[in-house]
């Protein structure tokens, strides 16, 4: 039996968990970014082992959520952003805890200019073989 | 004499031949001993008495996990026999690192339930222990 990943135990699922999200859906940083887009980043710190033990790997594992719209008008980027980031945090599934939501920013990626806002979630992960 | 450190990631605890470190946050085990003191008129005298323990433990809660195979839920398992069986002790086996291992017994109590919004439930509790703990060191 191959042993499980931080990849295929967590980050896949909670992006498959986000696909019904209407946005691009990315359990990594992709190379660019087609929005709207939901990206899984990881946080800092990334890991914190804050269980006894050490018979595995087991660890509480911080992602940010970053929701990407395009930014054009104020006003209406701001509520597609809006829109975006309460449906993420409707399809984020048990297990996981959401802290917050950072300011949306402007973030330029490419030619474009992106509305961007990091939700924080975190989840604990142990390793089975 | 080289330093010795041992951390949390040392320690290793099971309760009803059960293992739960994937749940414990942190774990201690306090043995008390008991003295009586006595002023003499040669000064005072101190008299050991009785020993006891209480076993400490704050845990991610696992309400609702005892389903999922090999998961045993910590929880479930105090609720349980708190309800049913209060006055029956559970042995636990507590390692403070490799070679350094406690055993007893312990009284089960009923765990909290609830938490905040934003965070994992947690649970702190508090087991009396039947006895002092035999410690064996190999």
């Amino acid at each position: 039996m191959t042993a499980s990943t931080i990849l295929s135990a967590v980050r896949q699922p909670l992006a498959t968990a986000l696909s019904g999200v209407t946005a691009n859906v990315f359990a990594y940083v992709p190379e660019s970014v087609p929005v709207p887009a939901v990206v899984l980043v990881p946080s800092s710190p990334y890991l914190e082992f804050d269980t006894i033990g050490s018979d595995t790997f087991r660890a509480k594992i911080n992602f940010t959520i970053s929701c990407c719209v395009t930014y054009s008008s104020n006003p209406a980027s701001l509520d597609n952003i809006e829109q975006l980031i309460e449906s993420v945090v409707l399809a984020i599934p048990a297990g996981y805890e959401i802290s917050d939501v950072q300011r949306p920013t402007v973030t330029q990626v490419g030619a474009s200019n992106l509305l961007v806002a990091d939700i924080g979630v975190s989840t604990h992960y142990t390793r089975t073989v | 004499m080289a330093t010795t450190v041992i951390t949390g990631r040392d320690l290793a605890l099971t309760i009803d031949s059960k293992v739960y470190d994937p749940q414990v946050i942190s774990a201690s085990l306090k043995t008390d001993l008991e003295r009586n003191t006595y002023e003499t008129i040669d000064g005072k005298v101190f008299w050991a008495l009785d020993t006891s323990a209480t076993l400490t433990l704050t845990v991610l809660a696992d309400w609702g996990a005892s389903g999922t195979a090999p998961t045993f839920s910590i929880c479930e398992l105090l609720w349980a026999a708190a309800s049913s069986a209060p006055n029956t002790a559970l042995t636990y086996s507590f390692t403070a690192a490799t070679g350094a291992v406690f055993t007893g017994s312990v009284y089960p109590n009923f765990p909290e339930a609830g938490g905040t919004g934003k965070d994992a439930q947690q649970v702190t509790f508090t087991l009396q222990g039947t006895a002092k703990p035999t410690l064996t060191i190999s």
